[in-house]
Protein backbone atom coordinates (compact mmCIF):
# COMPACT_ATOMS: atom_id res chain seq x y z
CA UNK A 1 0.00 0.00 0.00
CA UNK A 2 1.37 3.57 -1.05
CA UNK A 3 2.06 6.18 1.67
CA UNK A 4 0.21 8.29 0.10
CA UNK A 5 -2.75 6.47 0.08
CA UNK A 6 -2.79 5.57 3.68
CA UNK A 7 -2.78 9.49 4.95
CA UNK A 8 -5.29 10.08 2.40
CA UNK A 9 -7.41 7.06 4.11
CA UNK A 10 -6.28 8.34 7.97
CA UNK A 11 -7.01 12.43 6.43
CA UNK A 12 -10.82 11.45 5.17
CA UNK A 13 -11.04 9.36 8.23
CA UNK A 14 -10.39 12.26 10.35
CA UNK A 15 -12.76 14.89 8.22
CA UNK A 16 -15.14 12.41 8.45
CA UNK A 17 -15.02 12.06 12.18
CA UNK A 18 -14.85 15.91 13.24
CA UNK A 19 -17.19 16.36 10.60
CA UNK A 20 -19.98 14.55 11.74
CA UNK A 21 -22.03 16.78 14.14
CA UNK A 22 -21.09 19.70 12.55
CA UNK A 23 -22.03 19.43 9.22
CA UNK A 24 -25.21 16.99 10.16
CA UNK A 25 -26.16 19.60 12.80
CA UNK A 26 -27.73 16.18 14.35
CA UNK A 27 -29.72 17.37 17.50
CA UNK A 28 -29.15 13.93 18.85
CA UNK A 29 -26.14 13.40 21.74
CA UNK A 30 -24.15 10.51 21.22
CA UNK A 31 -25.34 7.41 22.55
CA UNK A 32 -23.95 7.10 26.23
CA UNK A 33 -22.19 4.02 25.85
CA UNK A 34 -20.37 5.32 23.12
CA UNK A 35 -19.20 8.18 25.00
CA UNK A 36 -18.30 5.32 27.62
CA UNK A 37 -16.24 3.65 25.66
CA UNK A 38 -14.51 5.99 24.23
CA UNK A 39 -13.49 7.69 26.82
CA UNK A 40 -11.14 4.81 27.53
CA UNK A 41 -10.22 4.14 23.86
CA UNK A 42 -7.49 7.06 23.33
CA UNK A 43 -5.84 5.78 26.60
CA UNK A 44 -5.63 2.29 25.67
CA UNK A 45 -4.41 2.62 22.20
CA UNK A 46 -1.39 5.38 23.49
CA UNK A 47 -0.29 2.90 26.04
CA UNK A 48 -0.42 -0.04 23.19
CA UNK A 49 1.38 1.94 21.01
CA UNK A 50 4.14 2.59 23.59
CA UNK A 51 4.25 -0.77 24.02
CA UNK A 52 4.45 -2.05 20.91
CA UNK A 53 7.34 0.89 19.55
CA UNK A 54 9.21 -0.47 22.97
CA UNK A 55 9.55 -4.08 22.36
CA UNK A 56 8.49 -4.24 18.68
CA UNK A 57 8.06 -7.91 17.54
CA UNK A 58 9.77 -9.37 21.00
CA UNK A 59 7.24 -9.76 23.84
CA UNK A 60 8.26 -9.60 27.44
CA UNK A 61 11.50 -10.38 26.64
CA UNK A 62 11.55 -6.67 24.58
CA UNK A 63 11.54 -5.30 28.16
CA UNK A 64 15.27 -6.09 28.67
CA UNK A 65 15.98 -2.12 27.81
CA UNK A 66 17.02 -0.64 31.35
CA UNK A 67 18.01 3.01 29.58
CA UNK A 68 14.66 3.05 27.58
CA UNK A 69 13.06 1.72 30.61
CA UNK A 70 14.70 4.08 33.22
CA UNK A 71 13.62 6.96 30.79
CA UNK A 72 9.78 6.45 30.17
CA UNK A 73 9.61 5.91 33.53
CA UNK A 74 10.98 9.49 34.08
CA UNK A 75 9.05 10.50 31.52
CA UNK A 76 5.86 8.83 33.23
CA UNK A 77 6.55 10.27 36.47
CA UNK A 78 7.51 14.16 35.14
CA UNK A 79 4.00 13.85 32.92
CA UNK A 80 1.77 12.47 36.14
CA UNK A 81 3.09 15.11 38.15
CA UNK A 82 3.03 18.00 35.68
CA UNK A 83 0.61 17.26 33.18
CA UNK A 84 2.92 18.78 30.41
CA UNK A 85 4.01 17.62 27.67
CA UNK A 86 7.07 19.90 26.86
CA UNK A 87 7.98 19.32 30.32
CA UNK A 88 8.01 15.44 29.90
CA UNK A 89 9.60 15.82 26.46
CA UNK A 90 12.98 17.69 27.68
CA UNK A 91 13.00 15.16 31.45
CA UNK A 92 12.31 11.67 29.09
CA UNK A 93 15.20 12.76 26.53
CA UNK A 94 17.66 13.84 29.42
CA UNK A 95 16.81 10.57 31.05
CA UNK A 96 17.86 9.06 27.94
CA UNK A 97 20.80 10.17 27.12
CA UNK A 98 22.09 10.02 31.10
CA UNK A 99 20.89 6.37 31.21
CA UNK A 100 22.66 5.71 27.92
CA UNK A 101 25.83 7.35 29.25
CA UNK A 102 26.07 5.69 32.34
CA UNK A 103 24.99 2.70 30.64
CA UNK A 104 28.42 3.41 28.22
CA UNK B 1 -14.50 52.93 13.96
CA UNK B 2 -17.81 51.62 13.32
CA UNK B 3 -19.48 48.79 15.52
CA UNK B 4 -18.65 45.71 13.15
CA UNK B 5 -15.08 46.56 12.57
CA UNK B 6 -14.54 46.67 16.60
CA UNK B 7 -16.30 43.36 17.04
CA UNK B 8 -13.63 42.50 14.24
CA UNK B 9 -10.84 43.48 15.60
CA UNK B 10 -11.43 41.70 18.93
CA UNK B 11 -12.34 38.57 17.93
CA UNK B 12 -9.26 38.07 15.89
CA UNK B 13 -7.39 39.43 18.94
CA UNK B 14 -9.08 37.09 21.16
CA UNK B 15 -8.13 34.32 19.52
CA UNK B 16 -4.26 35.02 19.45
CA UNK B 17 -4.43 36.20 23.06
CA UNK B 18 -6.19 32.96 24.34
CA UNK B 19 -4.17 30.52 21.66
CA UNK B 20 -0.81 31.21 21.66
CA UNK B 21 -0.85 29.28 25.61
CA UNK B 22 -1.57 26.19 24.12
CA UNK B 23 0.27 26.97 20.27
CA UNK B 24 3.87 27.05 22.25
CA UNK B 25 3.32 23.38 24.18
CA UNK B 26 2.51 22.34 20.78
CA UNK B 27 5.41 23.16 19.13
CA UNK B 28 7.77 20.67 20.53
CA UNK B 29 5.28 17.69 19.16
CA UNK B 30 5.35 19.16 15.65
CA UNK B 31 9.21 19.31 16.13
CA UNK B 32 9.38 15.47 17.18
CA UNK B 33 6.98 14.46 14.44
CA UNK B 34 8.96 16.29 11.96
CA UNK B 35 12.59 14.46 13.20
CA UNK B 36 10.64 11.02 13.21
CA UNK B 37 9.22 12.25 9.24
CA UNK B 38 12.84 12.70 8.61
CA UNK B 39 14.08 9.04 8.80
CA UNK B 40 12.22 8.33 5.65
CA UNK B 41 11.01 4.88 6.58
CA UNK B 42 7.61 6.37 5.57
CA UNK B 43 8.42 9.29 3.08
CA UNK B 44 9.88 13.02 3.62
CA UNK B 45 7.47 14.44 1.37
CA UNK B 46 4.17 12.26 2.29
CA UNK B 47 4.86 12.62 5.85
CA UNK B 48 5.25 16.20 5.82
CA UNK B 49 1.90 16.08 4.02
CA UNK B 50 0.02 14.41 6.26
CA UNK B 51 0.17 17.56 8.35
CA UNK B 52 -2.25 19.13 5.77
CA UNK B 53 -3.51 15.90 4.70
CA UNK B 54 -4.74 14.94 7.94
CA UNK B 55 -3.94 17.40 10.70
CA UNK B 56 -3.90 15.45 13.98
CA UNK B 57 -0.49 15.12 15.66
CA UNK B 58 -0.99 11.64 17.68
CA UNK B 59 -2.49 10.27 14.05
CA UNK B 60 -0.13 11.57 11.72
CA UNK B 61 2.70 10.11 14.24
CA UNK B 62 1.44 6.68 15.01
CA UNK B 63 0.73 6.50 11.18
CA UNK B 64 4.84 7.47 10.05
CA UNK B 65 6.13 5.85 13.01
CA UNK B 66 3.96 2.36 12.65
CA UNK B 67 3.52 2.46 8.51
CA UNK B 68 6.35 0.14 7.72
CA UNK B 69 7.58 -0.89 11.23
CA UNK B 70 4.35 -3.10 12.08
CA UNK B 71 2.21 -2.42 8.91
CA UNK B 72 -0.38 -0.36 7.16
CA UNK B 73 -3.10 -1.05 8.31
CA UNK B 74 -2.71 -1.58 12.28
CA UNK B 75 -0.91 2.20 11.05
CA UNK B 76 -4.44 3.16 9.53
CA UNK B 77 -6.24 1.37 12.70
CA UNK B 78 -4.33 3.17 15.64
CA UNK B 79 -4.34 6.44 13.90
CA UNK B 80 -8.10 6.30 13.01
CA UNK B 81 -8.76 5.05 16.76
CA UNK B 82 -6.63 7.86 18.44
CA UNK B 83 -8.40 10.51 16.76
CA UNK B 84 -11.96 9.18 17.49
CA UNK B 85 -12.39 11.52 20.82
CA UNK B 86 -13.10 14.17 17.78
CA UNK B 87 -16.58 12.54 17.97
CA UNK B 88 -16.97 13.84 21.36
CA UNK B 89 -15.91 17.54 19.95
CA UNK B 90 -17.93 17.21 17.14
CA UNK B 91 -21.17 16.45 18.71
CA UNK B 92 -20.06 18.84 22.06
CA UNK B 93 -19.52 21.76 19.69
CA UNK B 94 -22.63 21.56 17.58
CA UNK B 95 -25.23 23.98 19.02
CA UNK B 96 -22.63 26.54 18.36
CA UNK B 97 -22.82 25.51 14.20
CA UNK B 98 -26.29 25.94 14.11
CA UNK B 99 -26.66 29.50 13.00
CA UNK B 100 -23.38 29.42 10.80
CA UNK B 101 -23.47 29.54 6.99
CA UNK B 102 -22.75 25.60 5.45
CA UNK B 103 -18.41 27.02 4.31
CA UNK B 104 -17.87 26.92 7.70
CA UNK B 105 -20.25 24.05 8.77
CA UNK B 106 -17.51 22.26 6.18
CA UNK B 107 -14.53 23.78 6.77
CA UNK B 108 -14.38 23.53 10.52
CA UNK B 109 -13.80 20.22 11.00
CA UNK B 110 -10.87 20.54 8.93
CA UNK B 111 -9.11 22.56 11.89
CA UNK B 112 -10.98 20.34 14.49
CA UNK B 113 -7.96 19.72 16.80
CA UNK B 114 -7.63 19.06 20.59
CA UNK B 115 -6.59 22.89 21.64
CA UNK B 116 -9.43 24.44 19.19
CA UNK B 117 -11.73 22.67 20.77
CA UNK B 118 -10.23 22.83 24.63
CA UNK B 119 -10.74 27.32 23.57
CA UNK B 120 -13.74 27.43 21.39
CA UNK B 121 -15.74 25.01 23.30
CA UNK B 122 -15.70 28.20 26.16
CA UNK B 123 -17.50 30.39 23.40
CA UNK B 124 -21.02 28.65 22.33
CA UNK B 125 -22.98 31.66 23.45
CA UNK B 126 -20.85 34.33 21.57
CA UNK B 127 -22.16 36.03 18.69
CA UNK B 128 -22.11 33.69 15.54
CA UNK B 129 -20.09 35.79 13.81
CA UNK B 130 -18.00 36.44 16.72
CA UNK B 131 -17.41 32.62 17.34
CA UNK B 132 -16.95 32.10 13.42
CA UNK B 133 -13.77 35.00 13.31
CA UNK B 134 -12.26 33.75 16.34
CA UNK B 135 -12.58 30.24 15.45
CA UNK B 136 -11.21 31.01 11.60
CA UNK B 137 -8.61 32.97 13.64
CA UNK B 138 -7.29 30.23 16.04
CA UNK B 139 -7.73 27.46 13.64
CA UNK B 140 -5.52 29.73 10.98
CA UNK B 141 -2.87 30.03 13.32
CA UNK B 142 -2.52 26.46 14.97
CA UNK B 143 -2.54 25.44 10.82
CA UNK B 144 0.23 27.60 9.83
CA UNK B 145 2.41 27.25 12.95
CA UNK B 146 1.82 23.30 12.70
CA UNK B 147 2.56 22.92 8.75
CA UNK B 148 6.48 25.22 9.56
CA UNK B 149 7.12 23.85 12.37
CA UNK B 150 6.55 19.89 11.19
CA UNK B 151 9.14 21.32 8.49
CA UNK B 152 11.39 22.69 10.56
CA UNK B 153 11.46 19.42 12.67
CA UNK B 154 12.23 17.64 8.78
CA UNK B 155 15.13 19.45 8.44
CA UNK B 156 16.14 19.01 12.01
CA UNK B 157 16.31 15.59 11.99
CA UNK B 158 18.38 15.70 8.50
CA UNK B 159 20.68 17.63 10.73
CA UNK B 160 21.09 16.21 13.54
CA UNK B 161 23.40 12.62 13.55
CA UNK B 162 21.97 9.63 14.29
CA UNK B 163 23.78 8.56 17.17
CA UNK B 164 21.72 11.22 19.46
CA UNK B 165 18.62 8.87 19.44
CA UNK B 166 16.33 11.59 18.78
CA UNK B 167 13.96 9.18 17.62
CA UNK B 168 13.46 8.40 21.23
CA UNK B 169 11.73 11.34 21.52
CA UNK B 170 8.61 9.42 19.92
CA UNK B 171 8.10 6.66 22.82
CA UNK B 172 8.63 9.34 25.13
CA UNK B 173 6.10 11.61 23.48
CA UNK B 174 3.30 8.90 23.32
CA UNK B 175 3.75 8.05 26.99
CA UNK B 176 2.96 11.98 27.91
CA UNK B 177 0.22 11.70 25.69
CA UNK B 178 -1.13 8.25 27.10
CA UNK B 179 -0.88 10.27 30.63
CA UNK B 180 -2.75 13.59 29.91
CA UNK B 181 -5.39 11.18 28.49
CA UNK B 182 -6.10 9.57 31.95
CA UNK B 183 -8.28 11.67 34.16
CA UNK B 184 -10.18 8.54 35.61
CA UNK B 185 -9.61 5.61 37.03
CA UNK B 186 -11.31 3.36 34.39
CA UNK B 187 -8.75 5.53 31.83
CA UNK B 188 -6.16 3.90 34.31
CA UNK B 189 -7.06 0.51 33.87
CA UNK B 190 -7.85 0.57 30.29
CA UNK B 191 -3.95 2.20 29.67
CA UNK B 192 -2.33 -0.57 32.05
CA UNK B 193 -4.25 -2.99 30.49
CA UNK B 194 -3.69 -1.79 26.79
CA UNK B 195 0.50 -1.59 27.41
CA UNK B 196 0.85 -5.23 29.28
CA UNK B 197 -1.50 -7.03 27.11
CA UNK B 198 -0.05 -5.42 23.75
CA UNK B 199 3.78 -6.39 25.53
CA UNK B 200 2.63 -9.95 25.91
CA UNK B 201 1.14 -10.07 22.65
CA UNK B 202 3.78 -8.40 20.83
CA UNK B 203 5.00 -11.45 19.02
CA UNK B 204 1.44 -12.43 17.11
CA UNK B 205 1.90 -12.53 13.74
CA UNK B 206 1.42 -9.25 11.66
CA UNK B 207 2.04 -7.34 14.89
CA UNK B 208 -1.40 -7.42 15.29
CA UNK B 209 -0.83 -7.19 19.23
CA UNK B 210 -0.98 -3.35 18.75
CA UNK B 211 -4.53 -4.17 18.22
CA UNK B 212 -5.25 -6.59 20.65
CA UNK B 213 -3.68 -4.82 23.50
CA UNK B 214 -5.76 -1.57 22.87
CA UNK B 215 -8.93 -3.67 22.33
CA UNK B 216 -8.01 -5.43 25.75
CA UNK B 217 -7.43 -1.77 27.81
CA UNK B 218 -11.33 -0.91 26.43
CA UNK B 219 -12.35 -4.13 27.45
CA UNK B 220 -10.65 -3.48 31.02
CA UNK B 221 -11.76 -0.11 31.41
CA UNK B 222 -15.13 -0.71 30.66
CA UNK B 223 -15.60 -3.02 33.02
CA UNK B 224 -14.27 -1.34 35.74
CA UNK B 225 -16.28 1.98 34.52
CA UNK B 226 -19.52 2.68 37.41
CA UNK B 227 -20.64 5.71 35.92
CA UNK B 228 -23.93 5.52 34.82
CA UNK B 229 -24.47 4.99 31.17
Amino acid sequence: MSAWFAAAIVGLGTYLTRASFLVTLADRDLPPVMIHAMRNVAPAVLAALVASILVGERGVAGLAQPVELVALSVALVVAARTRNLTATLATGMAAFWIARWFAG
Amino acid sequence: MTWSEAGIDSAYRAAVREGWPLLIPALPFALVLGVAISDGTFGVLVGWSTSWIVFAGAAQLALVTLFVEVGPVSAIVSALVVNARHLMYSAALAPAFRQQPPWFRYLAPYVLIDQIFAVTITKLDADPTYFRRYYVMLGSVFWVSWQVTVGAGVLLGNGVPAEWGLGFAVPVLFIGLTVLSVVRRPALMAAAVGFVVAVVAAPLPNRSGLLVGAIAGVVAGAAIDRDPV
